[in-house]
């Protein structure tokens, strides 16, 4: 099967009359995504999109301070609130071998 | 607190925190993701919904502003199971990668061909330019629109009310 630069013209630009994308694909041919009816609907299930039932929400404490050494982190009024089901520091990582992990 | 807004046509009545932003509302409380939240800076647009007929950012909006108006979401461009000509534009001119600023996108392509029937390449920029995205280069957005408003414009032409069909 020879693929010539002439079958497909790859600079044509697709309008509602030009039936560009009916063709069959070819080398370079075109085709539609089979995603994209469903991304174009809002239906694409991303990630903050999935709702399980009884799952929990990560909130991430960041530093406010771009230089500085960690002396303490208070932990006991977070963990006192009803709706926290944990609180995790490095400290807790640490004690499972965790703590290595620089993106944590 | 309590607040009521029109969706999509459709009456909705929840109760809310007053702090509940729009975008969360529609996500978190109403299962509604196809409204996408981004930056959380209000930059990238992804949030995009309508309000009374404006585009807005909805991750800018509190649910309670949006009480007593009406919202119009991606969920609702398409009607009675027909895609609206924005999304068939968007498949056609491959308008979208990853699929995350499309929704964004398309209510505000709605939003400009609805007031601009032919806009020009430059115009659709300038509509867009409060959104972001990562994959596609802009280019084949623009397209997508520039389709969407070449089908429009067809549409009408056929059903012109002289009677006219092309």
């Amino acid at each position: 099967m020879t693929i010539t630069d002439d079958t497909v013209d790859t600079n044509a630009v697709p309008t509602p009359d030009n039936n560009l994308n009916d063709h069959k694909p070819v080398g370079f041919g075109r085709m539609l995504r089979k995603e994209d009816p469903r991304f174009v609907r809002g239906m694409g299930q991303y990630c903050d999109d999935v709702q399980l039932p009884g799952m929990l929400h990560l909130a991430i404490l960041r530093s406010p301070l771009a230089h500085a050494r960690i002396v303490s982190i208070e932990k006991t009024a977070a963990e006192a609130h009803p709706k926290v089901v944990a609180v995790i520091t490095g400290a807790d990582l640490a004690e499972k071998n965790l703590a290595w992990m620089p993106t944590l | 607190m309590n607040v009521t807004m029109n969706i999509n046509g459709e009456e909705v009545s929840s109760d809310v925190e007053p702090r509940t932003l729009l975008v969360h509302y529609l996500r978190d409380q109403l299962g509604m993701t196809g409204t996408h939240w981004g930056c959380d800076t209000s930059n990238c647009g992804t949030c995009v919904v309508w309000v009374d007929g404006e585009p807005v950012k909805s991750c800018t909006t509190l649910a309670v502003m949006a009480g007593g108006h009406d919202v119009r979401t991606v969920e609702g461009l398409e009607v009675d199971g027909e895609l609206d000509p924005v999304q068939e534009g968007f498949i056609q001119c491959h308008g979208l990668q990853c699929g995350f600023c499309t929704p964004g996108m398309m209510m505000t392509a709605r939003a400009l061909i609805d007031r601009n029937p032919d806009p020009t390449d430059h115009e659709i920029r300038e509509a867009i330019s409060g959104q972001i995205c990562r994959c596609t280069g802009y280019a084949t957005i623009v397209r997508s629109i520039q389709w969407a408003a070449a089908k429009e414009r067809e549409q009408a032409v056929t059903l012109s009310p002289t009677g006219s069909a092309s």
